[in-house]
C-alpha cells in the first residue's frame, strides 16, 4: 500500500510539477550572473551609503561571462562582483572556493588566544556548551573570551562563568576576532550586564526594488536576563570583530561605565540575506542598515573604541597583548 | 482558496429528501508538494507532506455550508540537494468555509451546485541552504481569498456518490515578506490582489460510500495551485490523495419535530 501511494504521488508530481510551478531556473553562466546581479540589486542595503554604481559593475563583470564560461571562471567573476561591494557579509560559496571581502588592503589586527591563555589567565576554563572561555586575570579581575556568536546555549554558559567569577570586581569581555553569528546569542551574553531595557541600535530592512526602499527604523532592545553582573566591565574589540559581535559592542555600550578597549571593529553593519543559484552555489549580502542609537552607521568604518590600543605583532611575539594590558590597567583603576 | 478540502459538493440524495444533516469529517492523506518561491530560491522544491483535516458540514435540502481546518507538514528538496541540503521544511495550515446551493430539482442523475468559498491559508517555511555556515532563513506566504465555486455530483443511491468541485479565487488579500520573514518585525504588509495577479485553482474529486449506518468512507484527490505574479514570483502546487471518515447525524427538517 505504501509503495502504491508513493508511486501514485511520484507520478502525479513528476507529471505535473513542471506544468504547475515551472521548471528550475536556467543554469547557463549568463543567466546565473543575471540572477546574482538582480538579487543584489533588489535587496542589498548599502548602495547609497557606499555610493556603489551597481549598473556600472554589471557592465564591467557581466560582459566577461559568456555562455561558454567555465564554472571556475563564473565563480571567480561572481566572487569579484560581490567583493566589489566591499562588504564583509557579501560572500560566495562554490566548489572552487569562497569569495569574501576582508577589509581594505593593509588593515590588520593582532590577537592570539594562546598568549592570553598561557600568559594572562590563571584558570582557563570552558563551560559545558563550549561557547566561551573564562578565568582570572588577577584574583579580582575576571576574563571571558567569546570567539564566535555562532551556536546556542550562550545564556547557560554565561551564567556558569559568572558564578565561577563571582569573586571579581572587574571583568574583561573579549570579542576580538569574533566574526559574528547570531544576534540572539549576543543578546544572551549582553543581557547579563544590563539593568532595565535599552535601545542599542536601529535597524532598517530593504523593503522594495528601489535602492532607497527601506522599512522605518526599528529600535533594537537589550534587557536583563539570567545572572546579573554588576561590577565594572571592559570590552575588548579589534578589526576582526564583525557583525553580531559588533552588535554586542553596541549592546554593551548601553551599560553604564563600560569601557571599550582595542581597535575599531570590522564595520559590518548589515544583516545578511542568503540566496542560492540553480547549480547549488550559495551567496549572501547585507539586506539591512544598522545604526548606533545616535543614528550613525558603521558599515565599512567600524565602531571606534573608547581607548585605542591596536596592539602589535612584535609585542605579541614576545607574549605581550598590549590591548589586554590596557584593559587590565582600566580594570585596576576600578574602585573596589 | 480551498486547500485539501474534502468538501462534499451537494447533499446526498437521501439526505436531501427529508432531513437536515450534520456531518463531522476527519481526513488524513498525503500531498505531493511543488514549490518555487523565488524570494527564497530559483530552484523548484518537491516533496511529500502528510495532512490532517477536520471538517464540519451542515446540509439542508438545497444548500450546504461547510467549515474545514487542517494542517500539513513536509520536507521538500531540490534537484541539487545532496545530503538533505538545500531543503525546505514546509508547514501550512488552512481554514475554509464554503456555501453551495443546488441547481435543478434535486432528482437529476447529475446534480449541479454553485456557491462560493472563503479560505485563509498560512504557509511557513524554513529554508536550509547548502553553504558551509548552515544558513537557514524563514519565509512565509499567507492568503485570504474569495472564490466562486461550482460542484457536480452523481449519486448512486444508498449514500454512495461521486462528486467533483472547482473553485477559482477572484480576489485575495496576500501577505508575503519582501525577502525573509525578519522584515515582519517592522509590520506585516497585506495587499489585495485580483485574479490576474493571483492565478489559482482548487479542483477536487471524491467518492463516498457508506460503511456504517452513520458513517461514510470518502476517498478523494485534490489539486490546488497558487501562482502569484510578483517581483519574485511565487508558485505552489499540491496534489493530494486522502481518505476520510464522515460521521453523519440527521436532524429534523425545519418546522418539524426532531
Amino acid at each position: 500500500m505504501r509503495r502504491l501511494v508513493a508511486l501514485t504521488l511520484g507520478l502525479l508530481s513528476a507529471g505535473c510539477a513542471d506544468l504547475l510551478v515551472g521548471p528550475n531556473a536556467a543554469t547557463d553562466p549568463p543567466a546565473m550572473f543575471e540572477q546574482v546581479w538582480r538579487d543584489v540589486d533588489r535587496h542589498y542595503s548599502f548602495f547609497q551609503i557606499k555610493d556603489v554604481n551597481w549598473d556600472s559593475l554589471h557592465t564591467v563583470y557581466g560582459g566577461r561571462v559568456g555562455p561558454a564560461a567555465s564554472p571556475a571562471y563564473l565563480a571567480s567573476t561572481l566572487g569579484s562582483l560581490l567583493i566589489a561591494l566591499k562588504d564583509y557579509h557579501a560572500t560566495l560559496w562554490t566548489p572552487f572556493g569562497v569569495w569574501q571581502y576582508r577589509g581594505p588592503v593593509g588593515r590588520t589586527w593582532v590577537f592570539n588566544e594562546g598568549v592570553v591563555r598561557d600568559r594572562y589567565v590563571t584558570d582557563w576554563s570552558t563551560p559545558p556548551y563550549g561557547n566561551l572561555r573564562f578565568g582570572h586575570l588577577a584574583p579580582d579581575i575576571g576574563y571571558i573570551w567569546i570567539p564566535t556568536f555562532d551556536g546556542s546555549s550562550f545564556g547557560p554558559d554565561m551564567d556558569l562563568a559568572l558564578a565561577r567569577l563571582s569573586d571579581v570586581r572587574a571583568l574583561v569581555v573579549d570579542v576580538r576576532d569574533n566574526g559574528g553569528g547570531s544576534n540572539r546569542n549576543a543578546l544572551d551574553v549582553a543581557s547579563r550586564f544590563v539593568t532595565g531595557e535599552h535601545v542599542y541600535a536601529y535597524m532598517r530592512f530593504r523593503s522594495g526594488p528601489a535602492h532607497g526602499d527601506f522599512t522605518a527604523p526599528h529600535a533594537e532592545l537589550v534587557h536583563w536576563a539570567g545572572a546579573l553582573y554588576t561590577g565594572r566591565a571592559i570590552v575588548l574589540a579589534n578589526r576582526g570583530t564583525y557583525s553580531a559581535a559588533e552588535m554586542f559592542v553596541l549592546m554593551m555600550r548601553t551599560v553604564p561605565g563600560v569601557t571599550v578597549v582595542g581597535d575599531s571593529t570590522g564595520g559590518a553593519g548589515g544583516n545578511p540575506l542568503t540566496r542560492e543559484l540553480p547549480n547549488g552555489w550559495t551567496y549572501r549580502f547585507s539586506q539591512t542598515v544598522i545604526s548606533a542609537p545616535d543614528g550613525t552607521t558603521f558599515e565599512g568604518t567600524g565602531l571606534a573604541p573608547d581607548l585605542w590600543v591596536p596592539g602589535s605583532y612584535a609585542a605579541l611575539t614576545e607574549g605581550v597583548d598590549l590591548a589586554l594590558d590596557s584593559a587590565l590597567a582600566v580594570a585596576r583603576r576600578t574602585s573596589p | 482558496m480551498t486547500l485539501f478540502a474534502t468538501a462534499p459538493v451537494i447533499s446526498h440524495a437521501q439526505e436531501q429528501v427529508a432531513t437536515r444533516v450534520r456531518r463531522l469529517e476527519l481526513t488524513g492523506g498525503v500531498a505531493a508538494l511543488s514549490l518555487r518561491d523565488e524570494a527564497a530560491s530559483p530552484l523548484r522544491y518537491d516533496g511529500a507532506a502528510p495532512l490532517l483535516q477536520l471538517g464540519y458540514t451542515l446540509l439542508h435540502e438545497r444548500s450546504r455550508f461547510s467549515l474545514r481546518g487542517g494542517v500539513a507538514y513536509g520536507s521538500l528538496t531540490a534537484a541539487t540537494s545532496s545530503g538533505g541540503l538545500p531543503s525546505e521544511a514546509d508547514v501550512h495550515g488552512w481554514i475554509e468555509a464554503d456555501y453551495l446551493r443546488s441547481l435543478g430539482t434535486g432528482t437529476e442523475r447529475w446534480r449541479w451546485a454553485v456557491g462560493g468559498t472563503a479560505a485563509f491559508r498560512l504557509a511557513v517555511r524554513n529554508h536550509s541552504y547548502a553553504n558551509p555556515i548552515g544558513t537557514a532563513l524563514w519565509y512565509s506566504f499567507a492568503s485570504l481569498s474569495l472564490a466562486p465555486a461550482v460542484a457536480l455530483e452523481r449519486p448512486f443511491g444508498d449514500r454512495r456518490a461521486l462528486a467533483a468541485s472547482l473553485a477559482i479565487p477572484l480576489v485575495a488579500l496576500v501577505s508575503r515578506p519582501y525577502s525573509d520573514v525578519q522584515v515582519f518585525r517592522y509590520g506585516v504588509p497585506v495587499r489585495a490582489v485580483l485574479v490576474g495577479r493571483l492565478q489559482a485553482l482548487d479542483l477536487g474529486v471524491r467518492y463516498a460510500t457508506p460503511v456504517a449506518p452513520r458513517a461514510d468512507l470518502v476517498l478523494g484527490y485534490r489539486l490546488v495551485v497558487e501562482r502569484l505574479r510578483d517581483l519574485e514570483p511565487y508558485r505552489w502546487a499540491s496534489q493530494s490523495v486522502w481518505v476520510a471518515v464522515s460521521f453523519r447525524r440527521e436532524g429534523a427538517r425545519s418546522g418539524e419535530a426532531p
